[in-house]
């Protein structure tokens, strides 16, 4: 038998009982009618029959029907009913979760539990929390909750958690240290749920879920960042002066070949120098660590120099520039953030340009700063795709066929900084035809 | 001949820009540790002292401080080497302070650096 929803039957068991009472409404007036019709004619007896007859036949088939809608009905309300007793019966199982297996559930869950008084005082630790800081039950009873966690350059916090428990004010999932027996620290997520309405009594539920390793990541990411700026940039460099050495100290010792290899080397080198600002630059957005250094700043100038260094890419590909600043546009940003945002969306607009095509940059002043204009007659974002362009590692399906080597970071960059500047950036584009990108960048 | 010192743990890039000052004829005096570089300045007096930011001993930037608090090194020209993305923070502190320049490893180009020493030194 199928079970089908409580209030589903509810009104099927509704809409049937509307239906039989108008139905037998309507097999009562017309048996009044005929009646009615009958001792009207004055019970033609040659008539009466035939009327009686056509009347019986009606009659019959309105009771088959309420004879199956009376069916329909009981069956429902008996369905109903086994449903109700079998929820019922659910429902008290539910309530049969025991004493004694909550009890359980408690102790051995995996996720560290503490019972604790208002003033922390630890009242029943479960095995997980045993485990955590490997003290014995005996030890954790003596042991005040905030003795065994600590809030790494900030002691204020943990006064501030401590007061919220003595208040009954829940805490809710902040990153602390814990303290094990031989005083190794474990990162942990550490939440308070206040048990008890009442004061009297008062019992907190402390959950300190292990978030270590996560941590341990993050810091491996840092030290990867540090690894990166020194270990990789200074042989970079390192490359470089030598390169540049020999190319402008050494050429007429060297043969044209030579010097055509070195100049190579020195573009690879540079794209390396590239990537690995790219990737620095990157893992301070995503650490919270961009800083913004106002000055004044000549947005022409700066254009002016992202161009100079692009003419070349621009010429290979026969890629008109063209550009509409506005001389001296003097104003308070940081220069080496739209210098960035600038230089990947033309390297973008140029890289993503078919041969011949056209790109503008427009630089333009408003009332509260300047916005700039990066457009190009390019393939363009396919539709479906566009609300993904901004996020990180993405790349539109067309980009990939063009150029393999894109990295998926450049627009999310450029956001996240021009948004680290007060602006941001918005786009306009259409497939086959080109894409218009748009800076605010308020002063 | 122009006297330069040179201060950098980078032995590599020591070894380098040392090859190359002296190409372009410089006598080149190489220390690879803040302190004693501070200590090889204030004994020899170069004309011209280059030194990295991050270093054992002295940071860079002490070492500009403690030369500039020095008699002599308060007007001797100082260029400070560093491998960081954001030199702006360098730049200021480095103008801060008269002849003093601040140059990016990956950044700038032997010709630039040549012409920088040719108006730091006045030759």
């Amino acid at each position: 038998m199928v079970y089908c929803d409580y209030r589903t039957l509810l009104m099927v068991y509704t809409l049937l009982s509307v239906g039989v009472v108008i139905l037998g409404g309507a097999l009562y007036l017309t048996y009044a009618y005929y009646m009615q019709q009958l001792t009207g004619i004055g019970a033609d007896p040659a008539v009466a029959p035939d009327i009686a007859y056509q009347l019986l036949n009606q009659l019959t088939v309105v009771a088959i029907v309420a004879a199956v809608l009376f069916v329909l009905l009981v069956f429902s309300i008996i369905s109903t009913r086994t449903f109700a007793r079998r929820m019922a019966y659910r429902i008290s199982k539910d309530l049969s979760f025991t004493r004694d297996q909550f009890r359980r559930f408690y102790e051995l869950s995996p996720v560290p539990y503490l019972l604790i008084r208002p003033n922390g005082d630890i009242i029943r630790p479960n095995k997980a929390s045993v485990r955590m800081f490997s003290l014995t039950d005996e030890e954790l009873l003596q042991t005040n909750i905030f003795d065994l966690i600590s809030v790494p350059d900030n002691n204020e916090k943990k006064a501030f958690y401590k007061e919220s428990v003595a208040r009954g004010v829940p805490i809710e999932q902040k990153e602390v240290q814990v303290k094990d027996k031989k005083g190794a620290l474990r990162w942990a997520l550490l939440s308070i749920e206040n048990l008890e309405q009442h004061d009297k009594n008062r019992q907190g539920l402390v959950t300190l879920v292990d978030i270590h390793e996560q941590k341990e990541l993050e810091r491996i990411k840092t030290e990867f960042l540090s690894l990166a700026s020194h270990q990789l940039r200074a042989p970079l460099a390192n490359l470089k002066w030598y390169i540049d050495f020999l190319l402008t100290r050494r050429a007429p010792q060297l043969s044209e070949e030579i010097q055509g290899y070195l100049l190579k080397m020195f573009h690879r080198n540079e794209d390396m120098i590239d990537l690995v600002n790219t990737l620095l630059n990157l893992s301070r957005i995503e650490m919270g660590r961009v800083q913004v250094e106002r000055s004044d700043t000549d947005v022409t100038q700066l254009v002016r120099g992202i161009i100079e260094e692009l003419e070349p890419a621009a010429r290979d590909k026969a890629i008109t520039l063209h550009t509409e600043l506005i001389e001296g546009l003097v104003f308070n940003t940081d220069g080496k953030l739209v210098r960035i945002i600038l230089q990947n969306l033309l390297t973008n607009a140029l890289r993503y340009t078919p041969e011949g095509g056209s790109v503008f940059v427009r630089v333009q002043n408003t009332s509260h700063g300047v916005v700039v204009e990066v457009q190009d007659t390019g393939v363009g974002i396919p539709p479906e795709e566009q609300p993904r362009i901004f996020q990180k590692l993405y790349r539109a399906s067309n980009a990939k066929q063009i150029e393999v080597n894109g990295n998926g970071i450049g627009l999310y960059m450029c956001k996240a900084l021009a948004e680290a500047l007060g602006g941001g950036i918005v786009f306009e584009s259409k497939l086959g035809k080109g894409t218009t990108f748009t800076v605010d960048l308020p002063a | 001949m122009k006297k330069i010192l040179l201060i950098d743990d980078d032995l590599a890039f020591s070894e380098m820009l040392s090859e190359i000052l002296k190409d372009e004829g410089f006598d080149v005096l190489v220390e690879h540790d803040g302190l004693r570089g501070f200590e090889r300045a204030t004994a020899e007096h170069p004309d011209l002292v280059m030194c990295d930011v991050m270093m054992p001993g002295m940071s860079g930037l002490e070492l500009l401080k403690q030369l500039r608090d020095d008699q002599w090194g308060s007007t001797v020209p100082i260029i400070l080497l560093t491998n960081m993305t954001q030199p702006e923070a360098m730049a200021q502190m480095a103008q801060g302070s008269a002849h003093t320049e601040c140059l990016l490893k990956t950044d700038w180009t032997l010709d630039k650096l040549a012409e920088k020493l040719k108006v730091l030194l006045a030759v």
